[in-house]
């Protein structure tokens, strides 16, 4: 995936990378952070999916492993496509409330 | 999680990403069952889930290598050279394949082929079956998987597939089965008349593969758990249980289960 893929990317790319945006995390801590403000569980071969293919993008960095955890950080090319990604999920989430509200009224 | 479980849970990923991340989340894994968060039986499905998914994506890639490495090659040529010597009738005359006493046949687009009595397919959302080893469907790609529990146990994939990988279309294909195969490297095998990629992993892969013939399903000695579905054609949706597979009986994942099959011929 390049960093222009993201584009295409499943939401839990984007999960992951909103979770990482917030400091470096190991696969546990992600999770569970992911669960907090997204309510969607990750398993593990769920998240490491994700995490590879962000890691062969360049999107996300593994930092050296703190007894058996292994934890990674997002890049800066990955901050700048969950940013876009983001802005354009915020554009189309509030043209689409609006359109909804347009309807109801 | 066993270790046995994991490192043939592990067995299913591909060969780089094992490399890479296996020990990771096999660390992961167990942080998870310590903390209660996960059970054994949903982390070894999920497990499973996503190493078709890698094997898909890895399969995808591959499609898109024009050129073979030296490497992937000889291997080409070795497992090539080692069917043709062994049965699989490379480049000669076809041989009608058929349902080896005791297994069943099974059906996914275009492609049939046997398997033993314990094995199981599963949807992507099921869990839940006894001890029996499941393998999910791809998410993303369909397809369907079976496979058995237990050390060194037998995993192969039906996906779908709409042409020959550009890496084997000059190749002359093996025949098995009446059935024109392209042979990959890593037990990956494409059908692209039958509309299917075959990917098979352990000690039994060889024998399932080499039941692979077109659909020809014996309909009237099968019973189906929904007679009005016919001829069954397993769906990522669909769950299949075969022979004497053990069921917990109080698992939701039974409403997903379409036909208990006890097929011969």
């Amino acid at each position: 995936m390049t960093v222009e893929g993201i584009r295409g990317s499943s939401d839990r790319s984007v999960l992951v990378l909103t979770s990482l945006a917030a400091g470096p995390k190991h696969g546990y801590g992600l999770i569970k952070d992911i669960e907090g403000f997204a309510g969607v569980k990750l398993g593990p071969g769920t998240l490491y999916g994700c995490l590879a293919k962000l890691e062969q993008a360049g999107l996300v960095e593994a930092l050296p492993t703190e007894d058996r955890r292994h934890p990674y950080r997002i890049t800066a090319s990955g901050l700048q496509a969950v940013r876009e990604r983001l802005i354009e999920s915020a554009r189309i989430a509030e043209l689409g409330l609006g359109r909804v509200a347009g309807a109801m009224s | 999680m066993n270790s046995w479980l994991f490192r043939s849970l592990v067995a299913l990923y591909p060969k780089a990403w094992r490399e890479r991340y296996a020990d990771e989340v096999g660390d992961l894994s167990a942080e998870l069952l310590e903390a209660g968060e996960t059970t054994r039986l949903h982390l070894a499905l999920e497990l499973a889930r996503s190493s078709l998914a890698e094997r898909v994506r890895s399969l995808h890639r591959g499609r898109s290598m024009v050129v073979l490495s030296g490497s992937t090659a000889l291997v080409v040529v070795v497992v090539a050279a080692f069917l043709a010597t062994n049965g699989f009738g490379l480049g000669g005359p076809s041989s009608p394949r058929t349902t080896p006493v005791g297994w069943v046949p099974v059906a996914y687009r275009a492609a049939q082929v046997s398997v033993p009595p314990s094995a199981v397919f599963i949807s992507t959302e099921a869990a839940g079956i006894g001890s029996i080893m499941l393998v999910a469907t791809s998410e993303t790609s369909g397809g369907v998987c079976l496979g058995s529990a237990g050390p060194g146990g037998t995993h192969v994939c039906l996906l779908p597939l709409r042409q020959v990988p550009s890496a084997y279309a000059s190749e002359k294909p093996a025949i098995l089965g009446g059935v024109p195969v392209y042979l990959g490297p890593n037990g990956d095998y494409y059908v692209p008349s039958l509309g299917v990629a075959i990917m098979a992993i352990g000690p039994l892969a060889r024998r399932i593969v080499d039941t692979l013939t077109r659909i020809r399903l014996p309909t009237a000695r099968c019973m189906h758990a929904n007679p009005q579905r016919g001829l069954y054609r397993p769906s990522s949706e669909d769950l299949l249980i075969t022979g004497d597979a053990t069921v917990d009986a109080t698992h939701p994942v039974l409403d997903r289960v379409i036909a208990v099959v006890a097929c011969g011929n």
